[in-house]
């Protein structure tokens, strides 16, 4: 039973990062009809920013990540301003897209650059990410828990800019008709770069809390990136929480494949998972085909 | 300087196809004046470019003496210049109250619940129903809900884009009826319909549009009574 109560906590704690990153592509896809190529190795160097100012500057840990999220917030306004917002107006949706495979492959260049091609740790106070508890026979990372709080408070916060900001309404209008929202005077471009940024900002949140699990290496989040892409698949790419319950899902299979499956096999499992969802369900598990419209 | 709408010289298109070759169209302040003709004559472009959606590749348009041609359509929500646009548009996905609060985006919640107070009297099957989601709702309620998100955004030029569409007559007829209760006497409207007979008994004026060209511009009193004689005109046959 403890088995089995291990393994499923092992699961959610990669699923936490899964469900972030898919919440973060969902976000900018269902809003802007984008997809973010980058998002995984922006998430990246908001880790390594974080570990740069901490253990090269001398900050403490905790004002390190608020600087790391800063320079993320603008460094995500400069991308969204430079890179995205001049294709926009030729309203077509592959260029866009081509355009975050340049920034993410200039992005991994840049890290690399800067920091250098090794794993590095990133150290946490107390080293709390080495530190296990044993309750009877399960094991308890403390970092883990940290982890899940992190994400807890995250889609907390997302939920409520969502649900209860004049900013979430005005990404809920555009997700569902870009032409009606600008008509009642929600502005595009204040809509696309928040999303962006806050889409980075979770993403950043993501880097960072899984810097120590992963060690900094110059991809280390591109395996969460394509499994987070998974997760918003899984979610159907046009719902939040579909995305969140996908990344969630995804690492719960993952743990348990590892238990009763080869290793090898395991690594193969988001793509066979892809394959079968488009196959049986190409509008995702959790968003419902689109109906028939009244008249 | 009160001088409402007026359009001179207008053309757009959209890449290089061009669909309006030089409109010129007025409507006086507080004035409501019809813009008609046949399915892709150019109706709803002309539309979508007054309120921003599009951009003009020639020619002006002013609103109370000032330019508007190519702003921004959010800029244009907040002088007051409101679509209704074709086919209603409510966000389906969204509750039926929070399709209202978008209508009143970037302004203060005070004037909100105003505007919902107003609205909720006028149709009080959308306070109801404020819950539920637009896309649920019947095509009737879709039209209030799309009307309710005008009246809360305090239109001064009102921009109207068939709101006969995919409705049942007698519905349609019930809205134009009730058009001038919901909307102020000193709200200038510009209204684009297909169906002639309609407009003419709440429009003092018209234009015809036919291939993005105007055919025929009149009173509404020559017509009011043989729509039908309009035919030519929508048709180019005689």
């Amino acid at each position: 039973m403890v088995d089995y109560i291990q393994i499923a906590w092992q699961g959610l704690v990669s699923g936490f990062a899964y469900a972030l990153i898919g919440l973060a592509l969902v976000m900018v896809y269902k809003t802007a009809r984008i997809l973010n190529f980058a998002a995984g190795t922006m998430a990246g160097i908001s880790g390594f920013l974080a570990h740069w100012w901490a253990a090269e500057n001398d900050m403490p840990f905790a004002i390190a990540i608020i600087f790391a999220m800063i320079m993320t917030a603008v460094g995500t306004y400069v991308i969204e301003r430079l890179t995205v917002r001049p294709l926009i107006k030729l309203g077509d949706f592959l260029p866009i897209v081509i355009m975050t495979l340049g920034v993410e492959e200039l992005l991994a260049n840049v890290s690399l650059l800067w920091w250098g091609g090794s794993a590095q740790r990133y150290r946490v106070p107390g080293d709390i990410d080495r530190i296990n508890w044993l309750i009877g026979d399960f094991r308890l990372n403390a970092w883990h828990v940290v982890v899940a709080g992190t994400t807890f408070v995250t889609l907390s916060i997302v939920g409520y800019v969502i649900n209860q900001t004049e900013l979430g309404l005005g990404m809920k209008a555009f997700a569902e008709d870009q032409d009606a929202a600008k008509l009642m005077g929600v502005k595009e471009s204040t809509v696309s770069i928040w999303t962006w940024v806050l889409s980075a900002l979770v993403g950043g949140v993501t880097g960072i809390v899984y810097a120590p699990v992963l060690f900094l290496q110059q991809d280390y989040m591109n395996i969460i990136f394509i499994k987070g892409f998974v997760a918003a698949i899984l979610g159907g790419f046009l719902s939040l929480s579909g995305g969140v319950a996908g990344g969630l899902l995804l690492g719960e299979l993952e743990a348990f494949t590892i238990k009763w499956a080869p290793r090898e096999f395991a690594a193969a499992l988001p793509v066979v998972i892809v394959f079968i969802v488009l196959l049986i369900r190409p509008h995702g598990l959790f968003t419902r085909e689109k109906g028939h419209e009244r008249v | 300087m009160m001088t409402g709408l007026e359009i001179t010289n207008l053309k757009v298109g959209y890449s290089r196809n061009e669909v309006i070759h030089g409109l010129d169209l007025k409507v006086n302040p507080g004035e409501k004046v019809a813009l008609l003709g046949a399915n892709g004559a150019g109706k709803s472009t002309v539309l979508r470019t007054i309120s921003g959606l599009l951009t003009p590749t020639e020619g002006s348009i002013t609103f109370n003496g000032e330019e508007i041609g190519g702003s921004n359509p959010a800029n244009l929500v907040e002088m007051g210049v409101i679509q209704v646009p074709e086919g209603r548009r409510v966000f389906p996905g969204l509750n039926v109250e929070d399709n209202l609060k978008v209508a009143n985006y970037g302004k203060s919640p005070d004037l909100l619940e105003e505007g919902l107070e107003a609205v909720y009297k006028k149709f009080p099957i959308l306070q109801e129903r404020r819950k539920q989601a637009a896309g649920l709702l019947s095509g009737g309620q879709q039209q209030m809900l799309s009307l309710s998100r005008a009246i809360i955004a305090k239109p001064k030029l009102l921009l109207i884009d068939e709101m006969s569409l995919g409705l049942a007559p007698l519905l349609v007829k019930d809205f134009y009826e009730q058009l001038a209760d919901l909307f102020s006497e000193d709200v200038t409207l510009l209204l684009v319909e297909q169906n002639a007979g309609l407009a003419l008994k709440y429009c003092s004026r018209f234009y015809v549009l036919r291939n993005g060209e105007l055919v025929l511009e009149s009173n509404s009193e020559d017509y009011k009574d043989n729509p039908t004689a309009l035919q030519s005109a929508y048709l180019g046959v005689d």
